[in-house]
C-alpha cells in the first residue's frame, strides 16, 4: 500500500523534475556519459580546465539573461568584447587600473549606444545590434590598426586571468561573482521585477508606471559590462589581443543562454537556467576535447546537441501545457 | 495644405527609390566612373548572388519566421557541387547540390514546425551543425575543383550579361509571380500576419512553412554554386558574413522582421542600396575598415528612420 503511494509520489516528482528542468536533466546525463567513457573527464583539475574555459562566455551569458528577459537581443556582444580587448591592452602603460576603469567605462558606453538606440527611440533590436556589431568591430580594426595587440608578460595584470586564490582560478571567481550579482539583481531588487514585467508586457508594464524605456536601456549597459568584464579577463589571460577575438563567442552565449531555457519571447529566464546553459556547454566542448575529437567534427555535434536540447525543451513545455 | 501632404506622403512611399536615385546621381557626378558599363556590370555581378538568397530571406520573412543557416548552406552547396564535380558531370553535381541545399531548408523548416522550436534558434543550431558539416567535409581546408568546367556558372555570360545577374533577374521575377498571383503567395502574407487564425481557417500552416524554409535554402545553395564557381573554391567559411548582411538588406527593403508585410520588389531596392554604397566606397577608395562604419552607420540610420516615420504615423 504505501509502496505504490511512494511510487505515486516518485513519479509525481520525476515528473516536475523532467519537465522543469529538462535542460538540468540533460546536463547531468551527458556528465555521466562523459565520466564512463573518459576516465579523465572526472578530475578536479579537469573541472578547473573547463570552468576556466567556461569563464569567459559565461561572464557575457549572464549579462545577455538580463537583455532576453528584458524582451531584447544583442547582437554587437562580440565586437564590443573585441573593442574592449584592444582597449585593455592599448591602455596597460598608463597603469593596471586606470586601463581596467576605461574598459568598463567603453563596455558600458558601448551598450548605452544600443541602449539608448533600442530603448529610448525604440527600434528594433536585431537590426540595431547587427549594425552596432559591425560599427563597433570596425572600430576596433581602426583602433588597433588591424594588428594583434601585445601586453606585458610581467605585469600584474595577468593575474587576473592565471593566477588563483586559495586554489581557485581568478577567472572562475569572478564568473561566480558576475553570477552571484546577477542573481541578487534579478530576485531581489526592484529593477529585477520591473525588468521581468517589462520583458513579458511592455505595454502593461508602462501603465503600471514603470520606465519601461529605462529598464531596457540599463539590460544593454548591463550586457555591455559583462561584455568588458569579459574582455579584461581574456586578454589578461592571453596577455595579448585579437582586434577579432570577440566573434567567436557570440555564438557560444547565446546558446549558452538559450540552451538554459531563457525564451526569446522575454519575460522568463533566470540566472540558474543560463548556469546550466553554460555547464552543459562546457561539459560538451570539454568532453570533446578530452575524446580528442576534431575541431570540425565538435562544431558538428555541438550543433547536433543544440537542435536536439531544444527540440527536447518545446517538446517537455508543450507537454506541460497539455496537462 | 493637402497638397504638401501628397507629396510628404509620395515621398515618405517612395523613399527607398528616392535614396536610390540620388546615390546613382551623387556617384556619377563625383565619379564618372561610376557610369562606364563595365563598372555597372560589376556592381550587378557583385550584389547578384546576395539577391539570390535576399528573396529567398524576404519570403521566410514575411512569413514571420527567421533563417540564419543560410551562410552555412551557401558553403556546403558549393562543397558538395565541388565535390562530386569529378564523378557526375557538372549538371548532374550542381542538381545534387541544390538539392542538399534545399534539403537542409526542409530540415529547418520540419524542426520549426513539428517540433515547434523558435526559428531563430532552430536555425541557429542547424547553422552550426551544417557548418561542422562543412568542415568535416573538407577537413577544414578549402578545396577547388580540377577542372575549368565549373567556372562557367559564375563567369559565364549571354550575350553580355553576366550569368548570375540572369538567374536574380528570373528568380525575383518568379518571386514576384509567387507572391502576387498564387494561393501559396498570399499564404505567405496571412501566415505572416496572424498565424493563428489561418490555422482557424484551415490553411495547412506547417505544410507551407517547410515549402518556405526549402525554398529559401535552395536559393542559397543556388547562390553557394555561383559563388563557389566564381572563387573557383569551396569553402566552410565562404558564407559566414551572408546571413547578417541579407538580413539588414532585406528589412533595409522594408520587410517587417514580425512577419505580415515586405514585397520583392521593396528587397530589390534595399539590394541597389547596399551595391551602390559598397560599389561608391570602392570607387572612393575608402579604406576597407571605414567602409564598415559606413555600412554599419548606414543601416543604424535607415532604422532609426523607420521607426521614427512608424511612430508618427
Amino acid at each position: 500500500m504505501s509502496n505504490g503511494k511512494l511510487e505515486k509520489r516518485w513519479k509525481l516528482f520525476l515528473n516536475n523534475f523532467l519537465s522543469n528542468y529538462s535542460i538540468a536533466f540533460v546536463l547531468i546525463i551527458v556528465t555521466i556519459v562523459m565520466s564512463v567513457i573518459s576516465n579523465r573527464f572526472f578530475t578536479i583539475s579537469n573541472l578547473f580546465n573547463m570552468l576556466r574555459a567556461v569563464s569567459i562566455f559565461g561572464i557575457m551569458a549572464f549579462g545577455l539573461t538580463f537583455v532576453i528577459i528584458g524582451g531584447g537581443l544583442d547582437l554587437s556582444i562580440g565586437s564590443i568584447m573585441s573593442l574592449c580587448m584592444i582597449n585593455v591592452i592599448l591602455l596597460q602603460p598608463h597603469g593596471v587600473f586606470f586601463s581596467i576603469i576605461i574598459t568598463i567605462i567603453l563596455g558600458l558606453f558601448a551598450g548605452m549606444i544600443n541602449g539608448v538606440i533600442i530603448g529610448k527611440i525604440g527600434a528594433n533590436a536585431l537590426i540595431v545590434t547587427l549594425s552596432t556589431q559591425i560599427l563597433f568591430q570596425a572600430a576596433a580594426l581602426i583602433y588597433s590598426g588591424g594588428f594583434n595587440q601585445l601586453g606585458d608578460p610581467d605585469s600584474p595584470f595577468n593575474i587576473i586571468g592565471s593566477g588563483s586564490v586559495i586554489g581557485i582560478p581568478v577567472p572562475i571567481l569572478i564568473l561566480i561573482g558576475v553570477m552571484i550579482i546577477s542573481q541578487f539583481i534579478l530576485s531581489n531588487t526592484v529593477f529585477g521585477r520591473r525588468l521581468y514585467i517589462t520583458g513579458s508586457n511592455k505595454r502593461a508594464a508602462y501603465t503600471l508606471g514603470i520606465h519601461t524605456s529605462n529598464i531596457v536601456m540599463s539590460t544593454y549597459m548591463i550586457s555591455g559590462f559583462t561584455c568588458a568584464i569579459a574582455a579584461i579577463v581574456l586578454s589578461a589571460r592571453l596577455t595579448s589581443s585579437q582586434p577579432t577575438s570577440g566573434a567567436q563567442y557570440l555564438f557560444d552565449v547565446f546558446t549558452a543562454v538559450i540552451l538554459g531555457g531563457t525564451t526569446l519571447a522575454g519575460g522568463k529566464g533566470s540566472i540558474f537556467n543560463t548556469i546550466i546553459g553554460i555547464l552543459l556547454l562546457g561539459v560538451i566542448s570539454n568532453g570533446m576535447m578530452v575524446m580528442s575529437v576534431s575541431f570540425s567534427y565538435q562544431q558538428m555535434i555541438k550543433g547536433v546537441i543544440l537542435v536536439l536540447a531544444v527540440i527536447y525543451d518545446s517538446y517537455v513545455r508543450e507537454r506541460q501545457l497539455a496537462r | 495644405m493637402q497638397g504638401k501632404s501628397g507629396i510628404y506622403k509620395f515621398i515618405m512611399n517612395q523613399r527607398l527609390v528616392i535614396i536610390v536615385l540620388v546615390l546613382i546621381i551623387v556617384l556619377s557626378i563625383v565619379r564618372p566612373a561610376f557610369l562606364r558599363i563595365n563598372n555597372l556590370r560589376n556592381l550587378l555581378l557583385h550584389i547578384s548572388t546576395n539577391g539570390i538568397m535576399a528573396i529567398g530571406m524576404t519570403i521566410v520573412l514575411i512569413s514571420g519566421a527567421f533563417d540564419l543557416s543560410i551562410g552555412s548552406v551557401m558553403s556546403l552547396s558549393g562543397i558538395i557541387a565541388i565535390m562530386l564535380l569529378p564523378y557526375l558531370g557538372l549538371v548532374f553535381s550542381i542538381l545534387v547540390a541544390s538539392i542538399g541545399g534545399a534539403f537542409c531548408g526542409f530540415f529547418n523548416g520540419i524542426i520549426i514546425t513539428k517540433g515547434k522550436v523558435n526559428p531563430f534558434i532552430a536555425t541557429l543550431g542547424t547553422m552550426v551543425l551544417i557548418k561542422g558539416l562543412c568542415l568535416a567535409m573538407t577537413n577544414s581546408e578549402p578545396i577547388s575543383p580540377d577542372s575549368d568546367v565549373f567556372g562557367v556558372i559564375g563567369w559565364g555570360e549571354i550575350s553580355g550579361i553576366p550569368n548570375p545577374v540572369i538567374f536574380l533577374v528570373m528568380i525575383s521575377i518568379a518571386a514576384w509571380f509567387i507572391l502576387k498571383y498564387t494561393n501559396m503567395g498570399r499564404n505567405i502574407y496571412s501566415i505572416g500576419g496572424n498565424e493563428f487564425s489561418c490555422r482557424l481557417a484551415g490553411i495547412n500552416v506547417n505544410k507551407y512553412k517547410v515549402i518556405y524554409f526549402t525554398f529559401c535554402s535552395f536559393l542559397a545553395a543556388l547562390a553557394g554554386i555561383i559563388v563557389s564557381s566564381r572563387a573557383n573554391i569551396g569553402s566552410a567559411v565562404l558564407g559566414d558574413n551572408a546571413p547578417l548582411i541579407i538580413i539588414a538588406l532585406v528589412v533595409l527593403g522594408g520587410t517587417s522582421l514580425y512577419g505580415g508585410r515586405g514585397t520583392i520588389f521593396g528587397t530589390i531596392l534595399g539590394l541597389l542600396i547596399f551595391g551602390l554604397i559598397d560599389n561608391g566606397m570602392v570607387l572612393l577608395g575608402i579604406y576597407s575598415y571605414y567602409q564598415f562604419i559606413v555600412r554599419g552607420t548606414i543601416i543604424l540610420f535607415v532604422i532609426l528612420a523607420d521607426t521614427l516615420i512608424g511612430e508618427r504615423r
